[in-house]
């Protein structure tokens, strides 16, 4: 009786041991009802070889969007002295892994701490006046910086195309019925802004901080209103719907012909901090080229707050212990 | 992955032939549910490794170690536990702080009007009064070339990075440090002078080398303070005399006080928490000498990344000096006037100043007629100022592989420090 129950059971385990491709040659009986250690006995060499790796922890290389360029100390206050930091040459702080293999060397250069945020601090009335002092260019980014301050706070934020020393930039977290006329350099939130006006700095949430187009020569337009929500036109062509509260900067980053300069040699390539490629991408080939593919669709960027809340779930019964779900239940707990 | 273990192995490259490289890694353990079974039995389960520590002769167990005491106590955290820390900011002024608007921002903070760009009158008659014959003329070029080029102190000079070109890296040479071909120059100049004059005046003068001050003020309701080390302190008996009578002061009531708008004249203080209230001179009150009568300030901030940016520049200089000398009027006026000194003062401070950064000088005349600083009505009374512009003491000096090259000396100097000296 007991064998005619074993076996009883066995058809009933023949669907889960066929999915698993490793044990294929086994016979199916033998990886039934044994520990562990004894399947791992009765398998071949290659075979426990493979089987130990799917036990085997390898931690991924790295965290997608990382840059594994520097790790900056920034202190707890801000300052305008440079910053300290140490260079990774692509590799894992933690794990000393190279992720990116075409970074490395080049010269040290003082880095400035820039504030993204544009806003108007609270307990002042209006809109924020500040004066830009210098407008010079930072080597560890493409894009020049402006030393503006007001009061006695100084600090550097990322130059727009015209800026220079003696000018008078505001910023306003009003959102206007009128669309406002600005000049280059304001901060505004998107939704006072008309519409067709390039902007830099973007926020992706309000009071974030500029995301979208800070790099040397972008810029960002404004296509529609749609409700409270804006849609601009992000440097690499594609539409993206943000809250009107977002504060971007009117006016195009600074430093226009960055793309335009010849780096000049390999060797400068390398004084930039750069290895030599690997020469395996060709521009026809899908695997290390481009591929045409249709535009995405506007993407949209919510903030947790204004996601749908899910709709509560209603209960016919009086008794609180009793749920209505009979699925993927474990039995016996109702 | 370090491989830096797997190195020690001999063995290492017999072991990692083949894929087994790619196997060996971090192993995990196959959850076989008997930690639940065990504590589900009722029993309580501890980590090994908290028992175990490893046998490598690598590791070391700094908690089985004895305490180590160092020899010197450590100096406090510059944080909350320091004795000196208070809640309320600070706007410190040093060295390495200058007013960020330069000289308009410097006129704003002291609330001063700048009278001319040359030294006042009374100066310059004494500087004319001094005539110096060739034989000292070529004294005082001696004296320049033995701080530049004949001292025989060497030192490893500090680091210059010319901030235009970030991936040069000169070597660092061996050479005279600034500060002490500054302060060569200096009292050299002064011996000359004081064989000239006669000794009533050269006895009422001492000279007070590198002593520390301390002052506060209030500005914009903040506290400010002046943390200054000058070269050379000349201290005095006696006051200097108000260059502007009353009248002379009330006429320059009409003058325009400077605005920065929309900055603050505190503008790129540094703002600190750890700080002394009191203020600190070491020359004593009682002494004989208790004035200042000129103080002597050397720019020797080698090119560090101080000066990268924002960058020192001629304007900037100017402010500084100022500022610095606005630092010894105020030092004076509560050492005359005690701590609550009266917003306008019943007498005048006059003090002189000379910023040198070794090629350049710059001198400075301030006389503190109000210390309401705060009070913005354009007819109230100002402080006035005589600032020059940066002058050269010569044009070219250096060693050229062994020969010496000194060109361009400026005797006009000379005249402005004897001037400076003689003046009462």
């Amino acid at each position: 009786m007991l064998r005619i129950s074993n076996l009883m059971r066995v058809a009933g385990a023949v669907g889960e041991t066929l999915t698993n491709p490793l044990h294929k040659n086994t016979g199916v009986i033998s990886s039934i009802g044994l520990s562990p250690q004894r399947r791992e006995f009765n398998l071949s060499h290659s075979q426990l070889a493979k089987f130990k790796e799917l036990n085997i922890e390898l931690p991924k290389p790295g965290v997608a969007g990382a840059y594994y360029r520097r790790v900056v100390h920034y202190p707890e206050k801000y300052t305008i002295k440079p910053v300290k930091y140490t260079n990774l040459a692509g590799r894992d702080p933690k794990t000393g892994r190279v992720i990116v293999g075409t970074l490395g060397g080049g010269i040290k250069h003082p880095l400035l701490w820039v504030d993204y945020s544009r806003h108007v601090p609270e307990g002042t009335e209006g809109p924020l006046i500040e004066r830009v002092l210098q407008v010079l260019p930072e080597p560890t980014r493409s894009a020049h910086v402006a030393l503006v301050g007001h009061a006695d706070k100084l600090r550097y934020i990322i130059a727009t195309e015209n800026m220079k020393p003696g000018d008078i930039i505001k910023t306003s977290n009003e959102i206007t019925k009128i669309a406002v006329r600005a000049n280059e350099g304001d901060a505004y939130p998107l939704g006072s802004l008309p519409v067709n006006t390039l902007v830099c700095c973007v926020e992706v949430e309000a009071g974030r901080g500029g995301f979208f187009a800070r790099a040397a020569g972008t810029s960002c337009k404004i296509l529609r209103k749609v409700g409270q929500r804006v849609v601009i036109l992000h440097p690499a062509k594609r539409e993206i719907s943000l809250s009107q509260d977002c504060m971007a900067v009117v006016g195009r980053v600074s430093n226009v012909l960055h793309n335009t300069i010849h780096i000049g040699s390999p060797n400068n390539l390398r004084r930039m901090g750069y290895r030599p490629r690997s020469g395996l991408w060709q521009r026809k080939t899908g695997r290390h080229g481009r591929k045409i593919r249709r535009p995405p669709p506007c993407q949209e960027f919510v903030g947790k707050d204004e996601l749908p809340k899910p709709a509560p779930r209603i209960k016919l019964t009086l008794d609180e212990d009793v749920t209505h779900c009979f699925y993927n239940q474990p039995r016996g707990t109702y | 992955m370090r491989f830096t273990a797997s190195l020690c192995n001999p063995r290492m490259w017999i072991n990692m032939r083949g894929g087994s490289w790619y196997r060996h890694r971090k192993k995990s353990i196959v959850d076989d549910t008997t930690f639940k079974r065990i504590v589900a039995a009722g029993y309580d389960v501890v980590d090994a490794n908290e028992y175990v520590k490893p046998m490598s002769p690598l590791y070391t167990d700094y908690d089985s170690l004895p305490e180590l005491q160092s020899n010197f106590p450590t100096p406090p955290k510059m944080d909350q536990s320091h004795p000196d820390w208070h809640d309320e900011i600070c706007k410190v002024f040093n060295a390495s702080v200058f007013p960020i608007e330069g000289l308009q921002q410097a006129l704003a903070f002291t609330k001063s009007v700048r009278m001319s760009s040359e030294l006042p009158d009374v100066i310059l008659k004494q500087a004319d009064s001094v005539e110096f014959t060739e034989a000292e003329d070529k004294m005082a070029q001696r004296i320049v070339q033995q701080a530049f080029l004949w001292d025989a102190y060497l030192e490893k000079l500090p680091k210059i990075k010319d901030p235009d070109y970030p991936s040069l890296n000169p070597k660092r040479e061996y050479g005279i440090p600034l500060k002490r071909s500054n302060e060569i120059v200096f009292k050299n100049f002064l011996r000359l002078i004081e064989g000239k004059v006669s000794p009533t005046i050269s006895l009422s003068r001492m000279i007070a080398p590198e002593e520390e001050m301390r002052v506060n003020c209030s500005r914009h309701n903040s506290r400010v303070q002046f943390r200054l080390t000058p070269l050379v302190n000349l201290v005095t008996t006696r006051l200097l005399k108000p260059i502007l009578s009353t009248k002379e002061v009330e006429d320059t009531q009409h003058l325009p006080i400077t605005d920065i708008y929309p900055f603050l004249t505190t503008a790129n203080m540094e703002e600190e928490n750890v700080y002394k209230k009191t203020d600190h001179f070491v020359v004593q009150p009682l002494s004989k000498f208790p004035n200042i009568h000129t103080s002597v300030f050397s720019h020797h901030i080698p090119g560090s990344h101080i000066h990268l940016h924002p960058r020192w520049n001629d304007d900037r200089f100017m402010g500084a000096t100022i500022m610095t000398n606005f630092a010894t009027a105020l030092l004076m006026a509560k050492r005359k006037y005690g701590e609550e000194v009266p917003k306008i003062l019943p007498e005048p401070i006059t003090t002189q100043m000379i910023h040198m950064t070794g090629k350049e000088f710059q001198f400075c005349v301030l006389q503190l007629n109000t210390l309401d600083l705060d009070d913005g009505t354009p007819t109230s009374i100002k402080n006035n100022v005589w600032i020059t512009e940066k002058l050269d003491l010569y044009s070219e000096i250096r060693n050229d592989y062994g020969k010496e090259i000194f060109e361009g000396y400026n005797p006009e100097i000379l005249k402005l420090v004897a001037g400076m000296y003689l003046s009462t």
